[in-house]
């Protein structure tokens, strides 16, 4: 149970925040003119791979770290897990 | 409740947490610094002020007029277009025969890097003091010599000067306001944090001051990828005196696009790691020797995200696996830490900026993965459009 509320609170939590910051970005690139893409540093195919590689990386940071998290929940409350794959 | 224990798992958790710990107790250092007090007195020394320019035309004439426009008049600028093929020669040669303390002297090699052009002027440099400068920097304040000179005489007697370097193109977009967030935090820290405790501060690739006795003594710039770095080993081995003046402000342009960003930090890794080999037998500090093994400290990182991934993947993830708990609390500790200078420092306009920092910092894992394959310094050219705005500070 306790697991199921700290994944929903974790969940929105990131959903607000994925939300917050599109919102900032598209704010910033209208206050100054400038195209989306532009904002983030991105003008060339090159450029979009390396922000692509970036953001699965702190993507992948943030979902393996979460989800230890979440088992280090689990375990403490004893439910069996056995991995993702488990 | 079990706790993983195996070796690696301590070791990434060892490095990882001395580094966190290393940031902490310099950031926490940092919130006592003070750029050190000078008297104020008329100074004789003279200076040189080097700028390398390999293809800088939209830039190099812009940095000539701000050092022209000083309040210290005791200087010579010398102007060194290295392997240029536009007008960069031109525009300084324009600018020489407007003042006779101008002078350019073109260069020639066959291989690149900074070193070249540096070195050539040491040779023909007339001043005491030697002022490094990128000809894409900007210099706003008429009084950024006159406050310098004041450095290198009593009380302070410093053998070298690091300034402040801000970003002129801060609002170019999101990508150069999260760089200027680094470099207002890392100066701060790392520079200031240092000077606490008495320890040099780290000299940065331009707005640098040297003393030209000490720095032909050592041999000039030896030929890396971060000569900065190389200098400043070689610095701490002669024993100078390096200090940060946070009142010396010097501007340049930071890298617009995620291309341009991953070139020069490549360069910077491979450039750290040939130094690291090279100098780790020598004799230094411990806050030192830390700064030249952070190298290891990305390899820890990378390693221990994909020994969670492994654990999580294969047979579920230890409550206790340390490098998870270690990573929360460093990542924690180094953003409250950068939270809290950025306040007590000039910088509370890049609060709002930690959030995309904490993303664009992922970046080093792949910049480390991909430095071994910088080659030179012509792989690594960053180019400058001179669209800036700088202001008074």
């Amino acid at each position: 149970m306790v697991g199921i509320v700290f994944t929903l609170v974790l969940s929105t939590l990131i959903g607000i925040s994925v939300i917050i910051g599109t919102l900032s970005v598209l704010f910033l690139s209208k206050k100054r003119g400038k195209p989306l893409l532009k904002e983030l540093g991105i003008e060339t195919r090159k450029d979009s791979i390396l922000f692509a590689i970036v953001f699965l990386f702190t993507s992948s940071i943030l979902t393996i770290l979460i989800t230890a998290l979440l088992t280090a929940v689990d375990n403490a409350l004893g439910v069996p897990v056995g991995g993702v794959f488990g | 409740m079990t706790i993983d224990v195996s070796p690696i798992s301590v070791l990434i958790s060892a490095i990882m947490s001395t580094y966190a710990f290393t940031w902490v107790f310099f950031a926490v250092s940092s919130l006592t610094y003070h750029a050190p007090k000078t008297r104020r007195e008329k100074s004789t020394k003279s200076i040189s002020v080097f700028i390398p320019a390999n293809n800088e035309q939209n830039v190099v004439g812009n940095l000539i007029s701000d050092l022209l426009n000083q309040t210290y008049k005791n200087f010579e600028i010398i102007v060194i277009p290295h392997n240029c093929s536009d007008n960069t020669e031109a525009v300084a040669k324009l600018k020489a025969a407007t003042d006779s303390r101008v002078r350019v002297l073109p260069l020639r090699t066959v291989e690149s890097g900074k070193t070249y052009p540096l070195n050539h002027a040491l040779s023909y440099a007339k001043g005491d003091i030697i002022l490094e400068l990128d000809a894409d920097n900007r210099l706003p304040s008429t009084t950024y010599l006159e406050r310098a000179v004041q450095y290198f005489e009593p009380p302070v007697n410093a053998d070298a000067v690091q300034s402040k370097l801000k970003t002129a193109n801060e609002n170019a977009n999101l990508l150069t306001e999260v760089q200027s967030l680094e470099y207002e935090a890392f100066a701060h820290i790392y520079w200031g944090g240092r000077n606490v405790w008495n320890l040099s501060c780290t000299v940065g690739g331009t707005g640098v001051f040297f003393r030209k006795s000490l720095l032909r003594k050592i041999g000039g710039w030896d030929n890396e990828l971060t000569e900065d770095y190389d200098l400043f080993c070689k610095l701490e081995k002669a024993k100078a005196k390096i200090i940060y003046a946070s009142d010396l402000i010097s501007y340049d342009e930071k890298p617009t696009t995620w291309s341009a960003v991953f070139r020069q930090r490549r360069r910077w890794i491979k450039g750290h790691t040939n130094v690291m080999m090279k100098r780790l037998s020598e004799k230094k500090n411990f806050a030192d020797f830390l700064y030249m093994v952070h190298p290891f400290y990305n390899v820890a990182w990378f390693l221990s995200n994909c020994l969670m991934a492994i654990y999580l993947l294969t047979h579920s993830i230890h409550y206790w696996y340390p490098p998870v708990a270690v990573w929360v609390i460093s990542s924690l500790s180094v953003y409250l830490t950068v939270f809290v200078v950025l306040v007590r420092s000039d910088g509370k306009r890049l609060l709002k900026y930690i959030p995309a920092h904490f993303i664009f910092s992922s970046h080093w894992l792949p910049v480390f993965l991909l430095s071994p394959f910088t080659k030179s310094w012509g792989d690594a050219k960053t180019a400058h459009s001179g669209e800036t705005k700088t202001k008074e500070n």
